[in-house]
């Protein structure tokens, strides 16, 4: 995500976040969802000036959070919230536990270690960190 | 009590005593005592950093924040998913370098210099300890009712017992955290780290077969009107709530200091690389017995073998105690002292730093024996949050996510935007701490004053705030995430006031 698109996420998704979970109304709520899932990746986009290398990588942090979260709001909605109650008992857990930690931590533990640069010493900070 | 489960706590206290002892002839400077002489590898590190952030709060507030509300509250801790990487990206750079630079021992050193001015690390300052006083008060509530439950102090000391259990872990706590400083927190929470790690496992493992397995828990759950919705994600808070927990403790780890701070011990900075696998990998691992315990308590409750708890903060030891192997419980009462007293250390420390080298420096003077003030700092840190303990009135993880929250909606924003984007001003970055921090209390105190009841009744479709609702601290933190934005563009463009993390232009 680049410099921009991350500020602009920073600027605008909080407000609708505040706003989602105040008023609990599936619209806002929903809306909400996508965008805690976006400002984890907005932050990674700034504090990494947007990396080409963390594209795909981010893309598919966000997927797998709001993902999860849109399934998991369907619920009690005819057809994932069937399909989870079909599954009975333990589905929603399994859900909420592959999908927003089993499989985001392995995308992001191999993200990191793949595409790390150490930390610059005080005097190379603005030299080559993107 | 048996007398396995009894050994395993006093040995688990004794040990860490022993620790503090030994970390003490380690601890000879100021550095020494804030940030380890910044000389820890990763495992230390990262296993720290797993164990000062799992607490009491985990073994015993997850288990009884899950009896009463059900699968909903692991949307606490699900977001360890991507928390460790975060942490990783966003900050972690930054701070080492930071503390590489010389003299930069606490999160408040950080914002003074980055931030001209002493606003914003005055107000940072200020919310670690407002934090420091709830985080403690939270890991002693568990520690007193971890030491009531092994100790049996309940039928002789009577309405006392809580207190007393309070009081005594309290001081083991002091000792080895007055003692040793920083030296001694790192490497008793290396240990404890490995400790709840063992301690998670087994118990998990355990707690499933004892309650006859998968299926069987949940068709006992399912059954019982008792734990209605139990099950469903959303299905006894709401989703507002659930995605509120999501995003408090998602965003909210940005400005954890227990946390942070272990970041500027780190020897070298190339061992980042495995962090958040270390980090993360342990503490998905360690999340195991919030699951085990809490998925097994109302099991046995739906399934007759054990009476309804009065108190969901029992569920834990109510398992535990009653039906575990005396070697396994004795290993998850260790595990679970292990866990609140590294987060205690952690904060005693922190706090102690803010009162006794910050707000000094930020008030223009510098006290003669850091050292000496930093202990005595601790002593009254811990009584105060005792005092809040005692005072609170509810679950363990209720005045976690408080805690968690005023430190996470005060210094996440002007932390992770102020890191990395050298536009942000000293003006933005207190007026958004001053946010976070003053409304996070503000929203808490008309929580559980019951103002929020009164507001949905006027204002229809206004979710609830407050107690197993909507954390307040939720509301706080997109607030200030909010206030640092405007405010920053609303400043217009100035030159960086310090150090970023390599501001993209």
């Amino acid at each position: 995500m680049s410099k921009r698109l991350s500020l602009a996420v920073l600027t605008a998704a909080p407000t609708l976040i505040l706003v989602g979970l105040a008023w609990d109304r599936p619209a806002a709520r929903c809306t909400a969802s996508v965008l805690v899932a976006l400002v984890p990746v907005a932050l990674i986009g700034l504090a990494t000036g947007g990396s080409r290398r963390l594209r795909w990588p981010l893309a598919g942090l966000f997927l797998l959070l709001a993902g999860t979260w849109a399934v998991l709001l369907a619920e009690p909605g005819p057809a994932a919230g069937a399909a989870i109650r079909a599954g009975a008992g333990l589905a929603p857990l399994v859900l909420m536990t592959a999908g927003l930690v089993v499989l985001p931590l392995a995308l992001v533990t191999a993200a990191f270690a793949l595409t790390f640069r150490p930390p610059l010493p005080p005097d190379d900070r603005h030299e080559g960190d993107r | 009590m048996s007398g396995a489960v009894l050994a395993a706590a006093l040995g688990s206290l004794a040990l860490m005593a022993a620790l503090g002892l030994w970390a003490a002839g380690r601890t000879r400077t100021a550095s020494d005592f804030f940030i380890a002489g910044q000389r820890l590898g990763l495992w230390v590190t990262g296993l720290g950093t797993m164990s000062a952030a799992f607490s009491g709060f985990v073994f015993l507030g997850g288990p009884g924040l899950t009896y009463r509300i059900g699968v909903a509250s692991l949307f606490i801790v699900l977001p360890v998913g991507f928390t460790a990487g975060l942490l990783c990206w966003v900050v972690a750079g930054p701070l080492r370098r930071l503390a590489g630079d010389g003299d930069v021992f606490t999160l408040t050193d950080v914002l003074a210099r980055r931030y001209a001015g002493p606003w914003p690390a005055a107000l940072g300052a200020l919310a670690t300890v407002v934090g420091t006083v709830g985080y403690l008060g939270s890991q002693l509530l568990a520690l007193g009712l971890v030491l009531e439950a092994v100790l049996g102090t309940a039928g002789p000391l009577g309405a006392w017992s809580l207190p007393a259990a309070l009081g005594a872990g309290a001081l083991v706590v002091l000792f080895y955290s007055a003692a040793g400083g920083m030296v001694a927190g790192a490497y008793t929470d290396l240990a404890q780290g490995l400790l709840m790690l063992a301690a998670a496992v087994g118990v998990f493992v355990w707690a499933l077969g004892a309650a006859g397995g998968p299926a069987a828990i949940v068709g006992a759950v399912s059954a019982d009107a008792r734990f209605a919705g139990f099950f469903e994600p959303f299905g006894r808070i709401g989703p507002a709530a659930a995605l509120g927990f999501f995003w408090v403790f998602g965003l909210g780890v940005l400005g954890q200091p227990q946390m942070l701070h272990k970041f500027f011990m780190l020897r070298d900075p190339r061992q980042l690389r495995w962090m958040p696998l270390v980090l993360g990998g342990s503490q998905a691992v360690c999340l195991l017995v919030w699951v085990g315990l809490g998925l097994a308590a109302p099991a046995f409750v739906a399934q007759g073998r054990l009476a309804p708890l009065e108190r969901p903060d029992e569920a834990s030891l109510a398992v535990l105690l009653g039906f575990a192997p005396p070697l396994l419980a004795g290993l998850a009462v260790a595990g679970g002292l292990a866990a609140i007293m590294s987060t205690a250390d952690s904060f005693l420390n922190i706090g102690s730093a803010a009162l006794v080298r910050d707000l000094p420096r930020l008030l223009g003077r510098r006290l003669a024996d850091e050292l000496r003030w930093g202990r005595m700092a601790t002593v009254g840190l811990a009584v105060a949050a005792a005092v809040l303990a005692l005072a609170y009135g509810d679950l363990i993880a209720l005045l976690g996510t408080f805690a968690f929250g005023i430190l996470g909606a005060s210094l996440a924003p002007a932390l992770a935007v102020g890191l990395n984007w050298e536009r942000v001003g000293p003006g933005a970055a207190a007026a958004s701490i001053g946010t976070g921090l003053g409304l996070t209390l503000l929203l808490e105190l008309v929580a559980r004053r019951g103002g929020f009841v009164a507001l949905a009744e006027a204002l229809p479709g206004l979710a609830p705030i407050g107690g197993a609702g909507v954390p307040p601290a939720a509301l706080a933190l997109a607030a200030s995430f909010t206030v640092l934005m405007v405010a920053t563009w609303a400043g217009g463009r100035r030159p960086s006031a310090g150090p970023t993390a390599g501001e993209p232009r």
